[in-house]
């Protein structure tokens, strides 16, 4: 935060985006299509819980996270029967109750189990690598007040990338959202 | 926009609803080609396929009351339009218990049920139903019967007139009555439904018996109901009132329904077949040995990859459930397979010695086009969207805005 003294600058290199805080999720969804509307794009939202509906509204579409899911699914249950061919009918193959050895109706509970879990850990490990993890520090931890997200406020950052974005405009249009409490630049920067 | 007047329900002349009673009266003798027995089989059929429409409306009713979530406010007219249908289903009702006292048919020895048959229940001719007389008797049968319907029909009845009075009065209270009306009464229906599914369709092989058997139904009169409700929704979806209330949010909602009772079917369907299937016993075992052979085993297949692996993977795409095309077409597929579904549990109960599948199909539109014609009259007796609820389904909170 050593160059908190000089972020006066009105846009440029130093600048990572606007953000605008909010009391509650109703003002920043309707903040989130005005600005669409307005025609930014590179935005994103803080909340301190799922939004219902801010997927939506931030025009969020991105597939890779269920086709990973989907893959790790098909993989656990790919494996999970083929583990228990393996040891029923190939490495141990016993005579049990009479039943045929490769038993399928018997191996679809583990099957099944062995599908969650591999589709949860592609959807927690996937959901963490597409996050860019690991990944020490991100700019928006250099905004003020930004470890309220996680708490009771609710945040709107237009990133400087956005090729509408100029850091006196944005601010003006920020500030004019209903519902604003504060806005201010957040800088870039990893330090 | 004017909301006072929400567009009324699907209100049709009185020669469509009339055409509608005599085809279905038609379509239901024709099985009386092939004597009156396998008219009563047939008859069973279509009766048991379209009441578990009936049952799932008004499950879904009770579940709506107490969960009050936005998708079930839109839907809820469609609903309560299927729980007035439960009278009529009622009377409808009356020759199938017929068979249980007018004489025994020669030869076969009885209609529908084994048990009803006095000279086939002694202690010599068969100790088991010997055994389970003092429960399964024709007495005792409609003793039950009387009760179930009793017990559905009234509380229908309270929470369609609590549900039409807040929408005129504007009650709140109304509500929290009917949140608390329908807490229990799901208990109620749940088991009083398990306890009529058992005496009404197992006992169609009364040597036969799974404790799961009520859910089972329970879950595919739940999974036709969704399906059915979104191919009206998804069908009407460009016209008022309900091109103001479909958005991606109710699609996903019912997309999402469809998508767990798809898989709570599979889950219950495998759960029954592996407990026998593990256990082998014999006297459990028969129920599948016989759907298991001959041709049965291939609508077996059919409904294991046409009600479980094909909707589950298009419901699990998000395209499928923001596209009322394909919504509706999913939906339609497993009104189909409902179909197939209950083919295969129902008809080879009946031990035919010639399929003859054709006049339980008969029997099936005939009694489809009594439900329609029932269901679409009550439909257009009232409003097609009830708007009493404090939290209105999100599209209606829309549409209200921009009016």
């Amino acid at each position: 935060m050593a160059t908190a003294t000089h972020v006066e600058a009105p846009s440029g290199p130093g600048l990572y985006g606007m953000i605008a805080e909010f009391d509650d999720s109703e003002a920043l969804l309707a903040a989130v299509r005005r600005t669409r509307e307005e025609g930014y794009r590179n935005m994103d939202a803080y909340t301190p819980f799922p939004v219902h509906g801010m997927a939506e509204a931030l025009e969020f579409e991105d597939n890779r996270l269920p086709w990973l899911i989907f893959l790790g699914g098909l993989g656990g249950a790919a494996g999970g029967y083929a583990l228990q061919y393996y040891i029923n009918v190939i490495d141990l193959p016993l005579n049990i109750g009479g039943k045929p050895l490769h038993a399928w109706p018997n191996f679809i509970p583990a099957t099944f189990e062995t599908t969650i879990l591999l589709a949860s850990f592609a959807a927690v490990f996937g959901m963490l690598f597409l996050n860019g993890f690991p990944r020490p520090h991100h700019p928006i931890f250099n905004a003020k007040r930004i470890e309220l997200a996680s708490q009771d406020k609710f945040f709107l950052c237009v990133e400087a990338g956005d090729p509408r974005f100029d850091a006196r405009g944005t601010r003006l249009f920020l500030e004019r959202l209903p519902g604003v409490r504060h806005v201010s630049e957040v800088e870039d920067g990893d330090d | 926009m004017n909301r006072t007047e929400p567009a009324s329900g699907a209100g049709q002349s009185r020669s469509y609803y009339a055409a509608l009673l005599f085809a279905g009266v038609v379509a239901l003798l024709v099985p009386l080609l092939l004597g009156a027995r396998q008219f009563f089989q047939s008859y069973f059929f279509g009766w048991i396929f379209w009441f578990m429409l009936t049952l799932g409306c008004f499950g879904l009713t009770l579940l709506h009351h107490i969960v009050r979530g936005s998708w079930g406010l839109v839907v809820l007219r469609l609903f309560e339009a299927g729980n007035r249908t439960l009278p009529f289903m009622a009377v409808l009702f009356l020759p199938i218990a017929a068979t249980l006292f007018l004489p025994h048919p020669t030869g076969a020895e009885y209609w529908l049920y084994e048990w009803a048959n006095p000279e086939l229940v002694t202690a010599e001719a068969d100790p088991m139903l010997h055994h389970k007389a003092p429960y399964l008797n024709p007495t005792g049968w409609v003793v039950r019967s009387v009760i179930y319907f009793a017990l559905w029909i009234a509380m229908a009845a309270y929470l369609n007139r609590s549900s039409l009075r807040q929408d005129q009065t504007g009650d709140i209270e109304e509500q929290h009555k009917r949140t608390n009306f329908a807490a229990p009464g799901l208990v109620i229906f749940i088991i009083s439904m398990t306890f009529a599914v058992t005496d009404w369709v197992m006992s169609l092989e009364p040597h036969w018996f799974s404790t799961i058997y009520g859910f089972w139904f329970l879950v595919g009169g739940g999974l036709f109901t969704l399906a059915f409700v979104s191919v009206l929704t998804m069908a009407w979806s460009d016209r008022r009132p309900f091109s103001d209330v479909v958005n991606p949010g109710l699609m996903r909602d019912l997309g999402n329904l469809m998508f767990v009772f798809t898989m709570l079917w599979a889950y219950i369907s495998l759960s029954q077949f592996l407990i026998i299937w593990s256990a082998n016993l014999p006297e459990e075992v028969v129920y599948y040995q016989k759907r298991l052979d001959d041709n049965w085993r291939f609508l077996g297949a059919f409904n294991v990859a046409f009600q479980f692996f094909v909707p589950f993977l298009l419901l699990l795409s998000g395209r499928t459930k923001r596209t009322p095309r394909y919504l509706l077409l999913v939906a339609s597929l497993i009104l189909l397979v409902r179909l197939t579904d209950m083919v295969w549990i129902v008809i080879p109960a009946f031990h035919r010695e010639a399929l003859n599948l054709w006049t339980d199909l008969a029997a099936l539109a005939g009694m489809g086009a009594l439900w329609l014609a029932i269901f679409s009259f009550q439909l257009g007796k009232y409003p097609l969207l009830a708007r009493h609820e404090p939290r209105p389904a999100e599209g209606a909170q829309e549409a209200l805005e921009h009016a």
